[in-house]
């Protein structure tokens, strides 16, 4: 007789959390969505997002992995919640779902724009309304039903690859110590330094590539690496190029990135 | 000493099942995903989780009292080493996770599945409680709580599952002799 009411006690509350939960999504969810938020915060400084704004700021992105969608960049939503983003860079970055779920990601600002708020369009039920997602990373750096994405910003860095690994990330004060006088250019440090400093020896150097915050990426052979210098950027200049600028002199200026954030070199082997 | 050596032997065992078990668990969850997201359905179980209710109830089952409780803490262990992401989260939740099945299976002797079930479910309630700590309620609405409810019983299925599962597994595998608890003792002296 125990053993009986303790199976139906078992079923009734296994039937029962499938109920609320169905009710839950389907008698409030669906029908409340609209208010769903994500708050934003850069720094201490809030910005809610209510759906509707979302979705104005929302374009239509093929994101690989998620296909076509409708998603607003998260750089423009950091953005509108005070980033400025000419001379600091966004280190930390943590995204928090509704259900407790959090991620973080140190030097965000590599991923920054590969990073979306993707909005539901119909089937992707358990994603919530809103979820984050980064091109690129594995899905474990997803975020469903997304709440609240805080930023941290920092002083400007320099990221040193080496086959899209980080291996030293360098701030202006380090890459000051280790500049030359680049004749009308100004101060600037040779890229063979900081192959030095990374361990590659330049015969091993296949190419490499300058990477900018913007995610605008420039890559070339290995050539050109005694003509590389990664420019420390004057004040005057600082509102257009970023602090630092990576110049190639032996190329046009397409090659050259400003807002320099990353230098990604690919060896051999 | 033999037997104390045996009963760590298994609680290790039992420990890495949820490590091995991601391997495959990681692409069926991704499966399962899929085909409840096109079905429009808001649950998709966690399956990644259901190992680990799967062992502490085992644990428990086979071992007898404070297995589970230890288990859960070896659960927690083993997962600050594999995922040191979120330990905040992740050390109170298998602990927690041990404590709820050892609770709800305290005072039983032999326990059948409808008790298996049960006691994952407060294992299961008992290890959610650190994220709905964690929760950011800024501005409390309706919707959010809503996903609150949606997100805690798909967590709490996925462990009804795993309790489900291990009453299944120690129904077919036989007891260990000399480990695991001699069942009219126990219920003899809990009568008493």
């Amino acid at each position: 007789m125990l053993q009986l009411s303790k199976k139906i006690l078992a079923l009734a509350v296994v039937v029962a959390l499938v109920a609320a939960g169905l009710f839950a999504y389907y008698a409030v969810l669906r029908l409340r969505s609209s208010e769903w938020e994500v708050s934003v915060v850069v720094d201490g400084r809030q910005k809610t997002f209510k759906l509707g704004d979302l979705e104005a700021l929302a374009q239509r992105y093929n994101i690989s992995g998620v296909g076509s969608v409708k998603a607003a960049p998260l750089l423009k939503l950091v953005q509108l919640a005070g980033y400025a983003g000419n001379t600091t860079l966004i280190r930390n970055l943590s995204a928090v779902g509704a259900d407790g779920y959090s991620v973080k990601l140190d030097n965000a600002f590599l991923y920054l724009n590969k990073t979306y708020v993707v909005l539901a369009e119909g089937r992707e039920a358990e994603w919530g309304p809103a979820r984050l997602v980064v091109e690129g990373m594995s899905r474990k750096h997803w975020v469903k039903q997304l709440v609240r994405v805080e930023a941290g910003t920092g002083p400007w860095v320099l990221v040193l690859e080496v086959d899209n690994e980080t291996r030293r990330v360098l701030g202006l004060d380090e890459l000051r110590e280790l500049a030359v006088e680049l004749s009308g250019l100004g101060k600037a440090v040779p890229l063979s330094e900081l192959l030095q400093l990374i361990g590659v020896s330049a015969q091993d150097v296949v190419s490499v590539e300058f990477v900018g915050a913007d995610g605008y990426r420039v890559a070339w052979d290995r050539r050109h690496v005694p003509d590389a210098f990664v420019l420390l950027v004057a004040e005057p200049e600082l509102e257009r190029y970023g602090p630092l600028r990576g110049v190639v002199l032996s190329l046009s200026k397409k090659a050259w990135v400003h807002h320099l954030v990353a230098v990604n070199v690919l060896v051999r082997g | 000493m033999k037997r104390a050596a045996v009963k760590v032997a298994v609680l290790s065992i039992l420990a890495a099942i949820p490590t091995a078990a991601g391997y495959v668990l990681g692409p069926v969850t991704h499966a399962v995903s899929q085909l409840s997201s096109l079905a429009g359905l808001p649950f998709a179980p966690r399956l990644g989780f259901l190992p680990l209710v799967t062992s502490v109830v085992l644990a428990r089952l086979y071992l007898g009292r404070g297995a589970a409780l230890k288990e859960g803490i070896l659960l927690a262990i083993t997962g600050a080493v594999f995922h040191s992401r979120d330990l905040q989260l992740r050390l109170p939740r298998d602990i927690m996770l041990g404590l709820g099945v050892e609770l709800a299976l305290l005072k039983a002797g032999n326990p059948g599945s409808a008790e298996c079930l049960l006691a994952s479910l407060a294992g299961g309630l008992l290890s959610y409680a650190p994220y709905l700590l964690f929760v950011p309620l800024g501005a409390p609405s309706t919707v959010l709580y809503a996903v609150l409810v949606l997100a805690t019983a798909n967590h709490l299925i996925t462990c009804a599952a795993g309790g489900y599962l291990a009453a299944l597994v120690a129904k077919k595998l036989p007891r260990l002799p000399g480990l695991t608890p001699n069942v009219d003792r126990e219920s003899s002296e809990v009568k008493r």
